[in-house]
């Protein structure tokens, strides 16, 4: 890796931080304001799925999951980083990355299906 | 890489915890902790799609003490974490970084995260 790229790859871990930060505030501050209707957890499992159907959160959920598995792969990556020096380093910053990139994928696709799938089911 | 074995000089040991230093860590602690708090989230969803049976179990352990207690403490690592994290926004474009200030919006950021938690918990989130 050339000494302009490993300075671009810095400014871009830098500015994507400090991006998905933002981007964070207004979705958080969003479903946190909605949770008042899911949690405490509902004991009627209906209520749940016609909670997460809405559009508005669903679409909420999506992107806070996507935006904030990137901002969390972020994170944990500079702190593998810190802490750990010996062999387990490159396998603990892959295993990083694929959890974060599953993690993200996969809550994205529940939030769909629910929406989705389950809701119809529900209705019928 | 080869693994430096030599010794290092004290320096957690002897230097004096202060808020800047303290709530600096705490920011790390708090950030990774809510990365652990995706595997319950994780879990969450998994239980609805598998249906009302996982749901319950679900539902289950979020009512006792131990599901209550991780809840509480992903709360107050999510209120601390956002309000420092917006204090670092602030740093980056340059302001609030004078000591008396950093110490200021330190307590300003710490019980502000408190009280954002106790009023949630009491209000929302609680059992």
């Amino acid at each position: 890796m050339t000494e302009e790229n490993s300075k671009n790859m810095a400014v871009q871990h830098w500015w994507m931080q400090r991006v998905t930060s933002i981007a964070l505030v207004p979705l958080c501050l969003y479903l946190v304001y909605r949770s008042r209707h899911f949690l405490p957890l509902p004991l009627d499992y209906n209520s749940l799925i016609l909670i997460i159907a809405d559009p508005f959160v669903a679409m909420a959920m999506i992107l806070t999951a996507v935006i904030t598995c990137y901002h969390a792969c972020l994170g944990v990556e500079v702190i593998i980083e810190d802490y750990v020096h010996g062999g387990l380093r490159h396998f603990l910053l892959l295993l990083n990355k694929s959890f974060f990139l599953l993690a993200g994928l996969g809550a994205s696709a529940a939030v769909i299906y629910i929406a989705n799938v389950l809701y119809k089911g529900m209705i019928e | 890489m080869s693994i430096n074995k030599r010794p290092l000089s004290p320096h957690l040991q002897v230097y004096r915890p202060q808020l800047t230093s303290v709530l600096s860590i705490l920011h790390r602690i708090t950030g990774f902790g809510l990365a652990a708090g995706v595997l319950l989230a994780l879990w969450w969803f998994c239980a609805i799609i598998r249906g009302p049976a996982s749901y319950e179990i679900f539902y289950a352990f979020s009512k006792n003490i131990v599901g209550q207690g991780l809840l509480l403490c992903w709360l107050f690592a999510l209120a601390y974490h956002s309000l420092n994290g917006v204090r670092h926004l602030f740093w980056d474009a340059g302001y609030g970084l004078e000591l008396n200030t950093a110490y200021k919006s330190g307590w300003a950021v710490f019980f502000g995260a408190v009280i954002i938690t106790a009023l949630l918990w009491i209000t929302w989130w609680q059992v």
